[in-house]
């Protein structure tokens, strides 16, 4: 089945730019992203630290900080371009059919305010018609959903009582208060210790399911994307490098770089002693991006071409895109490991 | 909260007690005396009203009197006006100076908070500066300065308003300002940079991507984040406020606090002296402490035990 006659992807994002006024100047850091998130996906966006996928994920809501700015490009839901969306209406979407669970639950929730609030706030917002008792009655069904304990009990209680897990399941509480059709979590387990991590995980696992929503996972984690994600797009240096379902991109990537990321991560089976295996080099810096493939400069295949033109989007297969000069056709056979053993593409 | 009440209390006493005994000590120890001096005085009559005002006796003994009049709720009569006891002095000057002083602290409030917020929101552009301009003077120009000026254009040229006096409400208009210009300033610049803080926190943005207005985004979840520094320095600027400025008080005529303060000092009325600084202490004493009750209020991870 080919991806493009996929009759509405929930979300399109065509062509995006974000840009940050910095004290250096303008800082491309999304530099033209393409991608569509479709119904049900549970879609991974990694990349490590600087690559873009954070800034493409605030750029959805438009929930840049203040020298921040979308410089170009669409981002369309439900038929309307975000990008362009009076204040008012963007309200409405926000939250209500795109809602967000944020890195870091110590800082993302108000301190001075009971969390039992901060959820209703939310409910209260889309849902004019309930009565205060009934966003009550809905924010203690939604506690108890993303199991927190004693929900009445803690629907007084301020974020600065509960843990860091504690304070994240609150965060997805408040994110699945009105039922969106799309979730975006930027890094949701990141700031977390890793059994409370699994534990959140198989939350917003269980709440897709449950809530029929399409998921956008931002994270710099690649066992997180292999347990959750249904597809996958790889950013590096504020482009997007490789896209595909998560069973191809991990068993066979077709960009060097994330083969380089898949093989950076490290193996129990493997031998005890065994170096661990890293990309050399450091990502680009941003306010002077390399002006072809940001991979480029780390990249064991890289040839002039690559130093001096962006790569254009492969199509493998329609499921499949990579941005990689080694999948031209004119590209050579030779040193090629995307051409070999009769897998041209 | 009430233990914490009660230690506050006890600290506070234990306060006032090495205030007391640090003011009263160091103030005999600046030369001459209330009757010493050019007042024409011959030595004889000097020496009598030393001998009646015990002033002959040592420091720790006068110490001693004092505290015992003290417990009393005696403040002691002053050295220099006759007739005239300190306790007179705060009953007939505090009403005008806490006059003034409650119009200041509500001029201050009503205007810094909206200057400061209005900075804030509109960082960088025209607001801002116009709002860090005026903030800027009022910080750096003088109170007796801004008075003068008041005077010059609201009295003499506009003659819109009294030059002096606390007879009328009218005449506490041009006070207030003076007085209260400097904290307004200073309040506004803090409040904006507070404010500016909080408005890149985490939790600013996750309000927002709820759909809430923006509105109710500073209304609700930055500005009570926004005042907790600046609560801090409120309890000082009131105290300051309410117990009057000399300088504003002089310029204005208005029968205050203040020139006991500064006349008890130059005349080594003692007794006044050690009157207002009990007073202004006992006052800032209490402020600063129900400024720290109100941050249990505010901010609910302040947790006083």
């Amino acid at each position: 089945m080919n991806a493009r006659s996929e009759p509405n992807p929930i979300l399109s994002v065509r062509n995006l730019r974000t840009v940050f006024e910095t004290g250096d100047g303008l800082v491309e850091a999304v530099r033209g992203v393409s991608f569509d998130l479709r119904h049900k996906d549970v879609l991974g966006i990694v990349g490590e630290s600087g690559s873009g996928k954070t800034v493409t994920s605030m750029s959805i809501l438009r929930l840049l900080p203040p020298n921040g700015f979308i410089a170009g490009g669409e981002i369309i839901f439900d038929g309307s371009d975000l990008v362009k969306m009076g204040t008012r209406v963007l309200r409405r979407v926000r939250g209500n059919r795109i809602a967000m669970v944020f890195q870091d639950p110590m800082t993302s929730l108000n301190p001075l305010m009971p969390i039992g609030k901060q959820v209703g706030e939310m409910i209260a917002e889309h849902r004019r018609d309930m009565s205060a008792s009934a966003v009550k009655a809905e924010v203690l069904r939604l506690l108890k959903l993303v199991s927190i304990p004693e929900p009445d009990v803690r629907y007084n209680s301020y974020p600065h009582e509960f843990s860091g897990g504690m304070r994240q399941r609150v965060t997805i509480a408040m994110a699945i208060a009105c039922e969106p059709d799309i979730l975006i979590a930027d890094e949701p387990t990141t700031a977390l210790d890793v059994t409370i991590q699994e534990q959140i995980l198989i939350l917003l696992g269980g709440l897709r399911d449950r809530l029929d929503m399409s998921v956008m996972f931002i994270t710099h984690d690649l066992g997180v994307v292999a347990e959750l994600c249904t597809r996958v797009i790889v950013m590096y240096g504020g482009l997007i490098m490789e896209e595909g379902s998560t069973a191809d991109v991990f068993e066979r990537p077709m960009h060097p770089y994330t083969a380089g990321l898949l093989a950076s991560v490290p193996n129990l089976a493997s031998d005890k002693g065994q170096k661990l295996s890293s990309i050399s080099g450091s990502p680009p810096d941003m306010t002077h991006p390399p002006t072809g493939c940001p991979y480029s400069p780390r990249c064991g295949h890289a040839r002039n071409l690559c130093g001096a033109y962006v790569p254009p989007m492969f199509d493998a297969d329609g499921e499949r895109k990579s941005s990689c000069w080694l999948l031209a056709s004119e590209a050579p056979f030779e040193d090629n490991p995307f051409k070999r053993g009769g897998r041209d593409v | 909260m009430l233990r914490y009440a009660i230690k506050r209390t006890a600290m506070s006493i234990l306060t006032m007690f090495a205030l007391i005994c640090l003011t009263f000590i160091m103030m005999h120890a600046i030369p001459g005396g209330p009757f010493t001096s050019d007042r024409g005085l011959s030595p004889s009559v000097e020496a009598a009203l030393n001998e009646k005002y015990h002033l002959g006796d040592s420091v720790l003994v006068q110490l001693r009197h004092y505290m015992k009049d003290l417990a009393r709720g005696d403040l002691g009569v002053s050295y220099q006006y006759r007739g005239k006891s300190v306790n007179d002095f705060i009953t007939s000057g505090f009403p005008v100076s806490g006059r003034l002083g409650c119009a200041a602290i509500v001029f201050v409030l009503l205007t810094s908070v909206p200057l400061g917020v209005t900075a804030a929101l509109k960082n960088g552009r025209w607001q801002d500066m116009a709002v860090m301009g005026i903030a800027t003077l009022g910080v750096t120009i003088p109170s007796f300065v801004m008075a003068t000026m008041l005077i010059y254009i609201f009295s003499y040229r506009l003659a819109i308003l009294p030059t002096l006096g606390a007879s009328s409400w009218k005449g506490y208009i041009l006070p207030t300002i003076a007085l209260g210009g400097y904290s307004m300033a200073f309040l506004a610049r803090l409040i904006r940079s507070s404010l500016l803080e909080v408005m890149g926190q985490d939790y600013i943005r996750t309000a927002r991507s709820k759909g809430i207005s923006e509105f109710r985004v500073v209304t609700r979840h930055a500005l009570r984040n926004a005042l907790i520094p600046v609560i801090t320095v409120l309890g000082p600027t009131m105290a300051n406020l309410l117990t009057g400025s000399f300088v504003v008080e002089s310029i204005f005529a208005m029968p205050g606090l203040g020139i006991h303060f500064v006349s008890g000092i130059s005349n080594r009325d003692y007794t006044t002296i050690m009157g207002m600084t009990i007073f202004y202490a006992t006052f800032l004493i209490a402020i600063v402490f129900i400024v720290d009750i109100f941050y249990c209020l505010i901010d609910p991870r302040i947790k006083y035990d």
